[in-house]
């Protein structure tokens, strides 16, 4: 049973992540901007899931606006009563869950209309730290202002699929999260292996020139960053669903290097790299949590995952240093179909030599 | 002679003490060659930068036909039918030569995130197009059998040829090269020119040439501006420009 709790457990913070690589490589990765702010995007998605959930089914199916002081000091109970009430209300909760996941992409692609700002005027390096600053701002107004998620203590999310019980209920939401995640693997692929994939990959390697040639770069960042936002929020969206809880302290400037660091190991501009990078530190990450009473160690045990992937980064950058999987060439159907093309052809100048 | 397809006029660019660009106007007549000589530091590149948009001019006007593109954004310049190269080559490293040429074709369709998941098919066949063009490209240009080679890893020579590859491919009315045949060998430098030449009878396309190398491309042009120190000083046909004193003691000085 314990295995299964942990398979489970495992494949769905793996989703998470995925498309938080997936948001990352697509800005750093494909259009080479620096995105040191990815949690800002994340926890957009999760507040809007958090601060809305409980109140806003209330509000619709209740008719009841609940006030301020009674959210903060009964959130719980609160939400615990829209669990119950989704669990004779499947279509209820579906529809609030679907609505809210919109509503935090749409926050949080707003909130990358915004980042787009200082990225466009700001050198790289300055960018980083705006970005790492405003995602810290966000976690200490959601800490210390309570009407949004409840202040320090985080806020309780209610559960849209409580009529389903015990296991299949947790085999349900993974089967969810495995939807949007793949969905988004999907989507990507095709966005990315296409004349849109190449023409960021040329900004990448010198805006200048793409400029020169008619693409208008400013327009062409805040259309990614926006995209990346969205996707990171959704993750964020589902991942407060997922956990039941938003807590503000659990989105602090670490999970955005987490990222940084899948995408490095995984590999900058290759999906595939992002998925495998994300893999190991789930993996490293979950094995740890449901082990850690087995093993001793002199210090806090919490911190073993960050040490081995640190040893994982550093063999990385000395061994492969473009990644695990490094990037490719766009592989849309015309590349390829001259690809075997061309490999028909230098085997027939190989055999007349 | 014909009309222009671009004018300078009185343009004057500096960057702080320097006046790197003072009063300078020029005439590029439609389908022809014009060529721009002068020592390092006169100005060239500067002029290029200006025309396409990278740098604004302090004062003066440009325009393509009858019109002001001064101070536009390069991509809106290049929508006016300019392309240029650069005279150190900037390809895109991690693209191969073909998606070099591919991703600056005009109007490409799936470049957008709508239309690359939704008009699949449509993007699908114009790249068909596109990349049999692009190879059409790369066989003039001599890196056909590279096409699938990431551009990082050409030669210097091959990046330049890159460069031009690139400002054909973009379906340009008039292309501005900067130093095109510098520091490629003079076989291949002939060519290129000889490929300038068809390019201009077969598509109309017209030239503005910086170009440091006299001996091989004064033969293919049809005019020629002198500059120094930011001011145009002679312009006349290729076989008499050498012969104003003005012109040779700049470069005997410089
Ligand atoms: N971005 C710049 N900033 C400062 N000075 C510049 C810049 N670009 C060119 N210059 C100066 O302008 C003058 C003309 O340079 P340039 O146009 O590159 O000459 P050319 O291409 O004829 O060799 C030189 O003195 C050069 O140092
Ligand atoms: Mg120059």
């Amino acid at each position: 049973m314990e295995i299964i709790r942990f398979v489970i457990d495992f494949l769905s913070f793996y989703t998470i992540y995925l498309m938080l690589s997936i948001s990352l490589n697509l800005e750093y990765g494909y259009a080479g901007i620096s995105n040191f702010g990815k949690v800002l995007f994340f926890a957009g998605g999760a507040f809007t899931v958090g601060s809305m959930a409980t109140r806003l089914t209330i509000l619709l199916f209740q008719g009841r606006w609940i006030d301020i002081e009674e959210y903060i000091n009964t959130d719980v109970i609160l939400g615990t009563k829209v669990s119950l009430f989704f669990a004779q209300h499947p279509l209820y909760g579906i529809f609030i869950f679907l609505f809210l996941l919109v509503l935090a992409m749409s926050i949080s692609a707003l909130l990358g209309y915004i980042a787009s700002y200082p990225a466009i005027r700001l050198r790289e390096d300055y960018l980083g730290m705006t970005l790492v600053v405003s995602g810290e701002l966000l976690r200490n107004i959601a800490k210390n202002y309570q009407p949004l998620v409840c202040g320090t203590f985080g806020v309780y999310v209610p559960n849209p699929f409580s009529w389903a019980t015990g296991i299949f209920r947790d085999l349900l939401i993974l089967f969810i999260l495995l939807i949007f995640s793949s969905g988004t693997w999907l989507i990507m692929e095709y966005l990315l292996n296409s004349p849109f994939g190449r023409l960021l990959k040329a900004m990448r390697d010198n805006e200048k020139v793409v400029e020169s040639y008619g693409r208008d770069i400013v327009k062409l960042r805040i259309k990614t960053l926006m995209l990346g936002s969205a996707i990171a929020g959704l993750a964020g969206g589902l991942y407060a669903f997922y956990t039941g809880s938003v807590n503000p302290d659990d989105f602090t400037a670490t999970k955005t290097f987490l990222v940084w660091v899948i995408v490095i190991i995984g590999g900058a501009g290759n999906n595939l790299g992002a998925a495998v990078g994300a893999l190991f530190y789930v993996f490293i990450d979950r094995l740890i949590a449901y082990y850690k009473h087995w093993i001793c160690l002199p210090f806090d045990i919490n911190y073993m995952s960050y040490i081995i992937l640190s040893i994982i980064l550093i063999l990385v950058i000395f061994y492969s240093p473009q990644g695990l999987f490094p990037e490719k060439p766009a592989r849309t159907p015309v590349i390829e179909k001259l690809r075997r093309g061309k490999q028909i052809k230098s085997i027939k100048m190989q055999e007349q030599e | 002679m014909n009309e222009n397809i671009l004018r300078t006029f009185k343009v004057t660019k500096r960057f702080g003490g320097i006046i790197a660009l003072q009063d300078v106007s020029i005439n590029v007549p439609k389908e022809s060659i014009v060529m721009l000589i002068g020592p390092n530091g006169s100005g060239k590149t500067t002029l290029i930068n200006v025309i396409s948009g990278q740098y604004k001019p302090d004062s003066g006007k440009i325009y393509v036909y009858d019109k002001d593109i001064t101070g536009l954004s390069p991509h809106k310049i290049y929508k006016m039918g300019i392309s240029r190269t650069f005279q150190i080559p900037l390809p895109f490293r991690k693209l191969t030569v073909l998606e070099n040429l591919l991703v600056v074709a005009r109007n490409v369709e799936g470049e957008k995130i709508t239309s690359s998941l939704f008009k699949r098919k449509k993007w699908i066949k114009d790249e068909e197009e596109l990349a049999e063009k692009a190879m059409e490209i790369l066989e003039i240009i001599n890196l056909d059998h590279l096409w699938d080679n990431e551009a990082g890893n050409l030669s210097g020579g091959q990046m330049k040829l890159l460069e031009i590859g690139r400002a054909l491919m973009s379906d340009p009315e008039i292309i501005l090269m900067d130093e095109p045949v510098a520091g490629v060998n003079p076989k291949l430098a002939n060519e290129i020119m000889e490929h300038v030449l068809a390019l201009r009878d077969e598509y109309s396309i017209s030239f503005l040439i910086v170009e440091h190398r006299l001996d091989i491309v004064l033969k293919y042009v049809d005019i020629v501006y002198a500059m120094h120190n930011g001011r145009v000083i002679a312009v006349d046909s290729p076989d008499k420009i050498i012969s104003h004193p003005a012109v040779a003691a700049a470069y005997l000085g410089g």
